[in-house]
């Protein structure tokens, strides 16, 4: 946890120290390039309904995360971002059952913190009297730290090693509102991919089992609405809410971005 | 030969079958007695001022010994070097050439074994030992099965001994995660099956073998095979009798003791490699001799190559691990508790004791004919006998549910997930219990792991 901290604090650094020096080369002549910086913290919650094969059954687990992202956001030309995106966030799995070990395992000790790398790209396509249509991709990779537990109450000691990764991609128009001069609300549906691996490793002695879990999340499909909302010329909120619906579940995410521009 | 380990079993199971079995019927009362000789041989114990039962009879055959040449001895060398000693060929082990042969008139095996290991050709000389059952039953009903579930109930009739609250194995809440495989076949090696026992019938894979006879019908004529299959995989749920262990594995009888309850180590040896040709995952020998036999061994190998788990019991003599309970690489070797979790004093005992299981007035079935007509065909015993079976179904389980485990892996999930009911006395593994007593819950049921 302390590691993932500071390695958040480093991204945070690096996005910040960086900034200036981009934006300077990209403020001496901006209106010919249209290349800016931007860069933007931000944190997200979501919760997934996740779903794997367990022999001819199929097992679902709501997987929980918290994420921490710094954003390095370059415009290259106006109307296309490309931003790069790394943090760490915090994976709780919820109840999955391992069955595949010597001795079956059912993990229900919460989060396990782990790094993120990402890329995200927006380009506006056109705009409508007030509206402006862009397209947003993007695809964040989480690899958890290991972490291991004592198993209890066997006759011998015996540990499980743990360590989940996902990836997401999300893809998807945006429809922005631009009437207003310091928020703009928008609306998003998109194509929303979670899919990972989340292994289990058993030591008992002499025995030793390793079993992956292939999950993916069950609904691919994502409405999001939210704002943006200008404090300045420099810094920006935005905010953002996502229902992903799966038969009656409503599965969600949220997400606050703070952002900074240099031009 | 041990069914009663005091009197005051023998008392007191005595009083209950007297009860339970008369009903106020006179008639039915007396055809017990008339129907009890194997009860009454039985009870020898008893006599015995009530101390552990100690292995009667002889140690080996007077009249055979094994004999093993080597791979390049083609059979009919084998045979003429056989009758060059004036002895005969009795049988032949097919797969393992281990030749049983009957020594001339006058001449004593212990002379002919040492003459036969001077012979250049032979691999392996060892005279045929006899190995002895260790329990035998005589009473009923499933809510006395605390070994599967002890709720410290009393283990009989009002007065009878009372458990303490969950000194069991925790079969119930393992039957929530697996209830066993019907292509999981489990071998009893012993005195053969009541195929006919109307709590069991359903259970069985083939009439099996009879390597005492010669033939390919199991049939129990002593009590003791039908009573260990009982508790390893009686018919279960089905609104009669016991519940068995593993509910829905196979049983594949295999006489390799005669009516006696003895079994010559060439019988015991042909019925493991019978049994691991003829579809057997796991084998229980709940049986033991006190002589180690390289061709016993051999025959364990051999089972134990063909992913079979072989299971047999510690013996009940307060003495070293019997045979074959005491090859420790290939057989898990299972000691005895009680309904208090607490060791009997008669267990064998050794650093080959694997774990340990219920042994103490544990209920299984009897043959029909074991009691007489209008009884009922189940009874207590108690010995490691009936401790190996509960290892045995609960192995079965294992390789029903996690059938890509080794033979390896499943004894030792079994060993691990012990309850080392001793560990105040004795930390760890310990000579007496091994790692514990078992636990199917730890072993079948995913361990939770929380924050």
């Amino acid at each position: 946890m302390r590691r993932s901290g500071i390695f958040a604090a480093f991204i945070f650094a690096v996005a910040f120290s960086t900034g200036p020096s981009f934006s300077q080369e990209a403020t001496s002549n901006p209106s010919a390039s249209g290349l800016s910086l931007k860069a933007a913290l931000s944190g997200e919650y979501f919760a997934r309904t996740i779903g794997w094969d367990e022999g001819a059954k199929s097992e679902t687990s709501q997987l929980k995360a918290y994420l921490a992202l710094a954003h390095v956001d370059i415009q290259f030309m106006r109307g296309f971002n490309v931003a790069l995106l790394a943090g760490f966030a915090s994976s709780d799995p919820g109840s999955i059952i391992y069955r595949n070990l010597p001795f079956s395992i059912a993990y229900g000790a919460g989060r396990v913190s782990g790094y993120l790398l990402g890329a995200e790209a927006t380009k506006a396509l056109f705009s409508f009297q007030d509206f402006e249509i862009s397209v947003f991709a993007q695809f964040v990779s989480y690899k958890g730290m290991q972490k291991s537990w004592k198993i209890p109450g066997l006759a011998v000691d015996g540990i499980i090693e743990f360590a989940p990764a996902w990836t997401r991609l999300s893809l998807g128009p945006v429809v922005s509102y631009r009437r207003f001069q310091n928020f703009t609300p928008f609306l998003s549906v998109q194509y929303n991919r979670l899919a990972g691996t989340f292994e289990m490793r058993q030591t008992v002695q002499t025995l030793v089992g390793i079993e992956k879990k292939a999950v993916k999340a069950k609904s691919p499909v994502a409405l999001l609405l939210g704002g943006a909302y200008a404090l300045s010329d420099q810094i920006s909120l935005i905010g953002e809410a996502g229902i992903m619906p799966y038969q009656s579940h409503l599965d969600t995410s949220f997400r606050l971005k703070a952002q900074l521009s240099f031009n | 030969m041990s069914i009663f380990k005091s009197p005051k079993t023998a008392f007191v199971t005595l009083l209950l079958s007297v009860i339970i079995f008369s009903s106020g019927s006179q008639e039915r009362g007396s055809e017990w007695r008339k129907n009890r000789r194997i009860s009454q041989r039985r009870e020898i114990p008893v006599l015995n001022a009530g101390q552990p039962f100690r292995a009667q009879g002889p140690r080996y055959s007077k009249t055979d010994i094994l004999v093993k040449f080597k791979p390049t001895v083609y059979r009919q060398w084998a045979e003429t070097a056989i009758a060059a000693y004036g002895a005969r060929t009795e049988r032949v082990i097919s797969g393992l050439n281990i030749y049983k042969v009957r020594i001339p008139g006058g001449a004593s095996v212990e002379t002919l074994v040492r003459a036969m290991l001077q012979n250049p050709n032979v691999e392996h000389a060892e005279l045929d030992y006899i190995a002895h059952i260790s329990v035998t039953p005589n009473d009923t009903l499933f809510k006395l099965q605390y070994a599967l579930y002890n709720t410290g109930q009393e283990i009989g009739i009002p007065g009878s001994p009372q458990g303490r609250n969950r000194a069991d194995i925790k079969a119930t809440a393992a039957w929530e995660e697996t209830k066993g495989n019907a292509d999981t076949v489990i071998a009893i090696l012993d005195t053969g099956l009541d195929l006919l026992h109307p709590d069991i019938k359903n259970k069985i894979k083939s009439a099996g073998r009879d390597i005492v006879n010669d033939d390919f019908d199991a049939t129990d004529d002593n009590g003791h095979g039908t009573f260990v299959a009982g508790i390893a995989a009686a018919e279960t749920n089905n609104n009669v009798g016991i519940a068995g262990v593993a509910w829905n594995a196979k049983i594949l009888p295999v006489k390799v003791v005669d009516e006696d309850g003895s079994g010559f180590y060439d019988w015991i040896i042909e019925g493991i490699k019978w049994a691991a040709d003829n579809g057997a995952d796991v084998i229980n020998l709940s049986l033991g001799g006190e002589e180690a036999s390289q061709f016993l061994l051999d025959a364990l190998k051999y089972a134990f190559d063909k992913k079979v788990v072989i299971v047999a019991s510690a013996g009940n003599d307060d003495t070293g691990v019997y045979y074959p309970a005491a090859y420790d690489d290939y057989v898990l070797a299972v000691s005895a508790t009680d309904y208090n979790d607490a060791r009997p004093d008669w267990g064998n005992k050794g650093a080959q004791v694997d774990v340990a299981a219920p042994g103490v007035r544990i209920v299984s079935l009897v043959p029909t004919w074991f009691f007489g007509p209008g009884s009922l065909p189940y009874g207590f015993g108690e010995g490691t006998s009936a401790s190996a079976p509960h290892v045995a179904g609960l192995a079965a389980l294992l390789r029903g549910i996690k059938p890509w485990l080794r033979v390896s892996e499943i004894m030792d999930v079994i060993r691990f997930s012990a309850d080392d009911v001793n560990s105040a006395e004795h930390p760890g593994k310990d000579d007496f219990i091994g790692y514990g007593r078992i636990n199917m819950e730890k072993a079948l049921v995913p361990i939770k792991i929380t924050k």
